[in-house]
């Protein structure tokens, strides 16, 4: 059995991310926090700041909702 | 592993030993000793200086290792982590506090007083690295 995420966010920063053809240092870098957050929140284990998240839209120049998903 | 992860480890590991140490001298030989006030006194002293040293000096050589992470700016994930850990922290030395009080009241000796609030504060610093172990590791 998978193991429950901590967070029910789920986003597409990976798939987003490498068609930008960012790395996660450098999306870390333009949003501000480390690779190591970057890596986590790729990863569902943390869940941004409303900020962060707007930053990391921004920067993937997707909609909001286009990145992060929150099951109903 | 971030820095942050590396140096809250080493600073985990060291309240451990240092402070470990300190409670079983304390509690076994120097509290049945005649002038365990003075004893304890200088234990606590020696194995501050001791935790000090031994913190700037393993920060120094992990700083030097990994040189490129040392300079890491905390981002909000790291305060958050801080905060959570803090707050539990907080709850664990406010147990402790009320219980030295209750010893107090009870009119127990100085030393066991001490004991209890050192080991609250030790307690709580070291419940404190390992949340903040534990939510860099699993998430939060």
């Amino acid at each position: 059995m998978a193991k429950p995420k901590p967070t029910r966010v789920t986003n597409r920063i990976t798939e987003l991310r490498q068609s930008a053809g960012l790395s996660q240092a450098e999306l870390a870098q333009r949003i501000g926090v480390t690779r190591q957050t970057v890596n986590a929140i790729e990863r569902g284990k943390y869940s941004p700041s409303l900020e962060a998240a707007f930053l990391i839209a921004r920067v993937l120049q997707h909609p909001l909702d286009e990145v992060f998903d929150y099951p109903a | 592993m971030t820095f942050i992860e590396k140096s809250t480890l080493t600073t985990t590991l060291l309240l451990v030993v240092v402070f470990g140490t300190y409670f079983v001298l304390v509690l076994g030989p120097v509290a049945t000793s005649p002038d365990r006030q003075g004893a304890f006194t200088g234990l606590v002293v020696a194995a501050t200086v001791v935790l000090t040293i031994l913190a700037v000096v393993s920060h120094i050589v992990l700083a030097v290792l990994f040189r490129t992470q040392a300079n890491t700016a905390h981002d909000e994930r790291d305060r958050l982590i801080a905060l959570r850990s803090e707050r539990l922290s907080g709850y664990i030395l406010a147990i402790g506090m009320f219980a030295g009080i209750v010893l107090a009241m009870l009119e127990t000796a100085t030393f066991w007083i001490a004991q209890a609030l050192l080991a609250a504060w030790v307690l709580a610093e070291v419940s404190e690295g390992i949340s903040k172990l534990i939510q860099y590791r699993r998430g939060m």
